[in-house]
């Protein structure tokens, strides 16, 4: 059924395109081609000493699909409105079958990054297998707000207009396209764990680590755990409304 | 005979706020035989949706309990979970996961579902492009293939055309009779109820009124709801029967009218209006059928004639000398389009009629089953 719910949006979402899956290679190439005149350019940002296109977009490829799965997932149960007051099917269904959805896209974009990464900077073969549960671990963030933003916005519509705000800002406190040591030079060392409760800066910082052969701060694996305790606590909360959903939409 | 479905003290509380609430479901004791089926009749607001959804798990119940031998499935509006992008074959498939049934119970029967909808040549089309019949048969099929024990069926009829409707009657009975499946059938088509149903249920005010023989049940029903719309304004009654196409939106006396009396032997000057909603019909049909206030029929004034293709139709009857007898009398009021009923509003105009002669309104009154004056000629025979 999660499968089924995935394919339905995936084959709304490129129904009657012009680009179809290319929207999938524009949207990560144009993002980085802004990044790159912002940040490299105009602001000459470090980058850990690794080629600037290769490092941006391996955070790229992971910001992307955490941005789509919350934002997607945090919309579900409001756009399918209709159907919850029609019908039964588990009503979680519907957020964590965004995760799925997500994969077509990331997975575009990860051939990208491979071509990428292999032509402009040294890359670790074996740091790749990092990739598999690190993006477990966004998933699981991704999906773990989305689960309390679907359940809140039942009762608190306004959580619709702050998202894209929420998205925003996270975008330009996690280290996408610069050097976490930008930031943690700047914090006193007894907040330096602070940085990690967001958890794309020690998800990207781990990857990186294994990928470009880096060092990395051991509290990075402090944004593990929060990932993995914001899918929890989003999974109990979301069963505890549950119930109330068709009464409150 | 085992219990398919036992509903015990079931309530509903809304909360409104500030201390108050509000019981959309109050007490229910049901229970439904294996292979029956069960008629929910009542007003629109008397709980026959809310109690579908709780049965169906939309919805939770504030107290009370359900038990379902067997598997449930809902059928509360047809073609929801229909995604339009989507090809008839996919639709299928998506629609049949999200009602329940697993990928290889849909194959099984993806056939008979197609032969069912009788949509073959359209499979591989989106569904947008079906024409709203298709969609409509297409969705109902994969839900009257549906392998539960225990079927929620609300108001499907009120969509498709007349052959279609008969099909869909057919085959929820054949599912209770032959399957042993139980259904839950909740309609304002009085006819379809009684074809269908075993038992009927009366809910009015989120209660169960009366229960029993659906003929009994019904007649009961429809004496109730004439005396509860004698008031209400045609615009404004629910208890239509029809496919929507059209709405009956007013009938009234034009002139002649002392209040809402008319004098025997005058002029009757009827305005009726329709407002109709996105129909490809061409012409129509308005039939007023005069009853008196016993319910026996009188006459019919009909009028077919091709639609102007505005918005609103309006149309005015005049009937010359109508030497009704003083009482109370009623039209009811059928709207066809293009030779199918798209409205019929029952009761839908009350009036009385006076003589200037008052010694025969006395006798009227005395009467209380009023008929017409004709004019009549006496002469002796010669023998």
């Amino acid at each position: 059924m999660l499968y089924n719910f995935a394919y339905r949006d995936y084959r709304a979402r490129y129904a009657q395109t012009l680009l179809g899956y290319g929207w999938a290679i524009i949207q990560p190439i144009m993002a980085a081609a802004v990044l790159f005149f912002l940040f490299r350019n105009l602001l000459k940002v470090d980058t850990q000493g690794v080629a600037f296109l290769s490092f941006t977009f391996s955070g790229l490829l992971f910001w992307n699909y955490f941005a789509f799965v919350l934002s997607q997932s945090a919309a579900s149960l409001i756009s399918a409105q209709s159907m919850l007051q029609k019908i039964y099917f588990p009503r979680i269904i519907l957020p964590l079958s965004k995760g799925l959805l997500g994969l077509v896209e990331m997975s575009i974009t990860l051939v990208l990054f491979l071509f990428i990464a292999f032509a402009d900077a040294q890359v670790e073969a074996l740091g790749l297998l990092s990739f598999f549960p690190l993006l477990i671990s966004v998933l699981a963030a991704a999906w773990g707000l989305g689960l309390w933003l679907s359940a809140l916005s039942i009762r608190y519509r306004d959580l619709q207009q702050a998202l894209p705000f929420l998205l925003q800002m996270l975008f330009f406190i996690s280290p996408i396209a610069y050097s976490p040591a930008l930031v943690q030079e700047r914090l006193p060392e007894s907040l330096q764990a602070l940085y990690y409760l967001n958890p794309i800066s020690g998800i990207l910082e781990l990857f990186r680590a294994a990928l470009f052969n880096l060092e990395y701060h051991p509290q990075a694996w402090l944004s593990i755990l929060i990932a993995f305790l914001l899918f929890i606590s989003g999974w109990w909360y979301f069963h505890r409304v549950e119930r109330k959903i068709a009464d409150l939409i | 005979m085992s219990n398919a479905l036992e509903i015990k003290g079931l309530s509903k509380e809304y909360k409104l706020g500030k201390g108050k609430s509000f019981f959309a479901l109050k007490e229910i004791n049901l229970s439904l035989e294996k292979g029956k089926v069960l008629g929910l009749i009542g007003h629109n607001g008397a709980g026959k949706s809310t109690l579908l959804k709780i049965l169906s798990r939309i919805t939770y119940p504030s107290s009370g309990e359900i038990d379902v031998y067997g598997k449930l499935s809902s059928l509360l509006e047809v073609g929801t979970g229909f995604h339009p992008e989507l090809s008839g074959r996919e639709n299928i498939y998506l629609n049949g996961s999200i009602l329940g049934m697993t990928k290889s119970e849909i194959k099984e029967r993806f056939t008979e579902i197609v032969a069912f909808a009788g949509v073959e040549e359209f499979l591989d089309l989106p569904v947008k492009r079906y024409s709203s019949g298709m969609y409509v048969r297409l969705a109902f099929a994969v839900a009257a293939h549906l392998d539960a024990e225990v079927l929620l069926i609300d108001e499907v009829l009120a969509v498709g055309d007349a052959e279609f409707q008969k099909r869909c009657l057919q085959r929820m009975d054949s599912l209770s009779k032959e399957k042993e499946r139980s259904i839950v059938f909740v309609s304002h088509n009085m006819s379809a109820i009684v074809k269908l149903c075993d038992e009927v249920a009366w809910l009015e005010k989120g209660q169960i009124i009366a229960r029993g023989e659906p003929q009994e049940i019904i007649d009961q029903y429809l004496a109730k709801t004439a005396e509860l719309n004698r008031d209400t304004p045609v615009h404004l009654r629910d208890d239509r029967e029809g496919d929507g196409r059209a709405k009956i939106v007013e009938i009234s006396m034009a002139e002649n009218r002392i209040g809402e009396f008319f004098n025997s032997g005058s002029i009757l000057n009827l305005a009726v209006k329709f407002e109709l909603s996105n129909t490809k019909a061409q012409n129509f049909k308005l039939e007023l059928h005069l009853f008196n206030s016993r319910g026996n029929y009188l006459s019919t004034f009909s009028h077919n004639a091709n639609l102007s293709g505005l918005k609103q139709e309006s149309w005015l009857c005049e009937v010359k000398d109508l030497n009704l007898m003083p009482g109370d009398f009623f039209f009811n009021v059928h709207l066809y389009l293009d030779g199918q009923r798209a409205d019929f509003v029952g009761r839908a105009f009350y009036f009385k009629v006076i003589d200037e002669n008052s010694e025969a309104n006395e006798i009227a009154i005395n009467r209380q089953n009023p008929g017409i004056y004709l004019q009549n000629n006496w002469q002796a025979l010669k023998s």
